[in-house]
């Protein structure tokens, strides 16, 4: 019997960011990540008291010879992050996630990449909370993705912009914030905030999306990250006409309360 | 010696891996139905991942689009459709067996043109033949397709909706629960026309490969398309007439947009169709494909690329029969 070799696809090359040979639709996600010198907090772990003041982000704390801090617990978060994300293909060559951190300056530290290749660096604290700069730059660099994938002909899914903060703005944020709740109610990106305590200005946060801003219980920055990527994976995922359900954040078993 | 039928079609519905996943069925449809051993008529759909009963919608606008267009073409009654190969396949029957008991129970000349080895024919086959002029060309004075006007399209489209409307009071869910696209084509001799909802596509070609008839209707986000339940769906209906003659046919839901089109400069991809319709076309009997198309859809790379269920109507114009002495028969 002849046997007939069907189709012309061939083996795919994945394994690139580039278009050309991973032309999947993408699912991009900007996680704004409060990075002024509170992040560096104890949360648990305490070291010894070192018997002195310092005076860090408008507060005054005692300095402690050690113990596991804020950011220590959002490095951790990020890395569970994307080995959650890569261990589903799709979303693997999907998801494109970009970190911009803001204490100092506001910086991006990673531009938008797929899963595969993303590779958290670790954050490191200082300066203060420049959380308006740090939204309007967020959003331009959404835009400035869509244009590209435009470009490209590359489809992709709506963006979301992840902010974790343990603070409020520093800096002027009304307009920001103002963007921010119009680009969401546009359905432009979906917009997210959560604060790691009870130090979040939830107030303030409330004004950056119709959303409800999130307020981390215990510090469960692992399963924070672990929702967000089970959620990006269910959107990038998605076909047309589909409700993406996303498990409730804010449930008795969730990682948040409102 | 009598002429074959004037189209190669094989087609099959597959399910996404994320439908295996979740123990959801196919939620696409597909159909196609030769009319007058000439006439091509195919069309798909593609059930809305958040319909509750998408499957059921999908299938019912295919069936119900196939029985529009063939009252309005008035068809002698010498084909039938074949149900998609997943309905086969669930009948429990071996996959061969099922399409051969598909095809005997079909109209005796159905039976006589399938049983017979290779080339068989309709005597009416011989005068569309004979209309063939000497360039191939088919000059059809009284083409059956040349009343068609978007007013027609639409009002078929309204009866499919209809039909979907009356099962979903049925079932007591609002229509939406049955949302599904349509993209269904008639293709005759000299004329095609398509009529399209949603995302998905369907290309042609005239023995080159290949032109896509619209793009696929996409929102801004990759998830987001129209729908023939959407109440202003008349809006979203694209509708086009071409005259000449397409010798080469595919239509896909969204499942395979991103293996078949390129995206970057919205053109199709040749390698992906070509050879499927070089090996369509070169096939001594079409449904010998059929598996390995089902194959080829199930395949790793497929599923690598796409979660989604996939549907892929193939054909092509069995160029032997309308215009034997210009193609002989190779080999």
């Amino acid at each position: 019997m002849e046997q007939v070799p069907f189709g012309g696809f061939g083996a795919n090359a994945f394994g690139t960011d580039h278009f050309a040979e991973n032309p999947e639709p993408r699912c991009p996600c900007i996680l704004l990540i409060d990075v002024s010198g509170s992040m560096s907090t104890v949360i648990a772990d305490s070291g010894d008291d070192l018997g002195y003041d310092v005076h860090v982000d408008g507060e005054t704390y005692r300095a402690v010879s050690g113990g596991r801090t804020r950011i220590d617990a959002v490095n951790d978060g990020l890395r569970a992050y994307r080995d959650d994300v890569v261990t589903d293909s799709l979303a693997a060559r999907r998801v494109e996630t970009a970190i911009m951190t803001f204490g100092e300056e506001v910086r991006t530290v990673c531009d938008f990449t797929i899963a595969e290749a993303f590779h958290p660096p670790e954050l490191q604290t200082s300066g203060a909370t420049p959380m308006g700069a740090a939204v309007n730059e967020a959003i331009d660099m959404l835009e400035g993705r869509k244009r590209t994938y435009k470009e490209h002909g590359i489809a992709y899914f709506r963006p979301w912009i992840f902010l974790i903060t343990d603070g409020g703005p520093t800096d002027g944020w009304k307009t920001a914030a103002d963007r921010a709740r119009r680009g969401d109610e546009e359905k432009k990106f979906a917009f997210f905030a959560v604060g790691t305590d009870e130090g979040a200005k939830l107030d303030v946060l409330a004004r950056f999306s119709p959303r409800k801003p999130l307020l981390l219980k215990g510090y469960r920055f692992n399963e924070m990250f672990q929702w967000l990527s089970q959620s990006l994976r269910s959107v990038s995922r998605s076909t047309p006409g589909e409700d993406v359900p996303l498990l409730n954040p804010t449930g008795p078993d969730g990682w948040a309360s409102v | 010696m009598t002429a074959p039928p004037m189209w190669k079609a094989i087609y099959v519905s597959e399910r996404g891996t994320s439908h295996v996943q979740d123990g959801t069925p196919c939620q696409d449809g597909c159909r196609v139905r030769v009319i007058g051993g000439s006439v091509l008529l195919t069309v798909c759909a593609d059930g809305a991942g958040s319909a509750s009963h998408a499957r059921d919608g999908a299938q019912l606008a295919c069936r119900k689009f196939i029985e529009c267009v063939s009252g309005f073409l008035n068809p002698p009654p010498i084909a039938k459709a074949v149900a998609p190969l997943a309905e086969v396949e669930k009948s429990g029957v071996g996959f061969i067996q099922a399409l051969w008991s598909l095809m005997l129970s079909a109209s005796s000349r159905v039976t006589r043109r399938m049983a017979s080895p290779r080339f068989p024919g309709e005597p009416e086959q011989e005068n569309a033949t004979a209309l063939a002029g000497d360039d191939g060309a088919i000059p059809n004075p009284a083409d059956p397709l040349g009343s068609i006007d978007r007013d027609t399209l639409v009002e078929w489209c309204v009866q499919v909706r209809e039909s979907l409307a009356a099962r979903a009071s049925e079932l007591g869910v609002p229509i939406r629960e049955l949302a599904c696209t349509l993209l269904g084509a008639v293709v005759s001799d000299s004329t095609a026309v398509f009529v399209q909802v949603g995302d998905g596509a369907m290309v042609v070609g005239d023995g080159e490969c290949c032109d896509v008839v619209f793009w696929p209707q996409s929102g801004e986000y990759a998830n987001t398309t129209n729908f023939l339940t959407d109440a202003a769906f008349k809006e979203s209906l694209q509708f086009v007439v071409r005259q000449g003659r397409i010798t080469e046919f595919a239509g896909f839901t969204d499942g395979l947009e991103r293996l078949i089109l390129r995206f970057d400069d919205r053109t199709v991809h040749r390698p992906a169709l070509g050879p499927m319709f070089d090996q369509l076309r070169a096939a001594a009997d079409e449904k010998a494909l059929f598996a390995p198309l089902r194959g080829f859809l199930q395949s790793e790379p497929v599923n690598a690329r796409t979660n989604d269920d996939k549907t892929l109507i193939l054909a092509v114009r069995n160029e032997r029969s309308g215009n034997g002495q210009q193609a002989p028969l190779p080999g």
